[in-house]
């Protein structure tokens, strides 16, 4: 299985994509820079406060962009 | 125009499943990909779906969701498929449209999904499919019949047996 990465990494993935992490209370979604919406994941929570999100989430986000890219053309 | 894309039909299109290669099972519908939701036990993969899916439907009903420029039905990218199916297929396909308040290529979206999902992994019993929910109405209905007459039989057997007490005193 592979495994979760750290919020903050995932933010980097994000923003390189051109998108923006927003959170609520236990999730985050995604939206591009104009606000629009690109996908909704949730965060987990490790001991000692840790956040992170896992790879399924990671794949759903990228394939999001890719549709998002493909549509547009 | 199209109806909009309502949450009660991403709701019954969802799909649970257990997913070997994340170790989790994974609620996701294939009308709207956008959101899955995973968890170590069924009911958690469905709470966390609904969540997320309430936070993207608010996006969904404003049309403001990226990549989905037409109003009303957001765009699917889709291609025309011309098949021929037999008399009963076709019509199963025009009742699940009807049902699920979707187009005929969603419906086929929709079963090749579950057909692949249920190649790769288990599907949970949690995930009510079409004859699921006919089937689940007809056994609310029995359940009523039943309980009413559970009702007038427990009704017969008490004012039987304050009868037959009223006998023995009167025996007595």
């Amino acid at each position: 299985m592979r495994a979760p990465i750290p919020e903050h990494k995932f933010n980097r993935l994000v923003r390189d994509h051109g998108c923006i992490l927003r959170s609520t209370a236990k999730e985050y979604e995604i939206v591009t820079k104009d606000g629009q919406f690109v996908c909704s994941i949730a965060v987990s929570h490790k001991k000692g406060g840790k956040r992170e999100i896992k790879p399924i989430y990671i794949k759903r986000f990228l394939q999001a962009i890719e549709t998002i890219r493909g549509l547009s053309r | 125009m199209m109806a909009m894309l309502t949450k009660d039909t991403i709701l019954k299109t969802a799909v649970c499943y257990w997913s070997e290669e994340d170790e989790c099972f994974v609620v996701e519908s294939p009308l709207f990909p956008r959101t899955a939701g995973i968890g170590s036990t069924v009911q958690k993969a469905w709470k966390e779906f609904r969540e997320l899916l309430s936070l993207a439907y608010e996006h969904l009903k404003k049309h403001n969701v990226a990549g989905y420029n037409k109003v009303g039905r957001p765009a699917k990218g889709g291609i025309e498929l011309h098949i021929a199916v037999r008399p009963a297929t076709k019509e199963l396909i025009s009742k699940i449209s009807h049902e699920l308040d979707i187009s005929q290529g969603e419906v086929i979206d929709f079963l090749l999904f579950f057909y692949e999902v249920r190649k790769n992994g288990s599907i949970d019993k949690s995930t009510v499919l079409l004859s699921n929910v006919e089937l689940q109405k007809k056994l609310t209905k029995i359940d009523k019949k039943l309980s009413y007459l559970n009702q007038e039989v427990h009704g017969l057997s008490t004012s039987r047996t304050r009868k037959t007490n009223q006998w023995k005193v009167a025996e007595r």
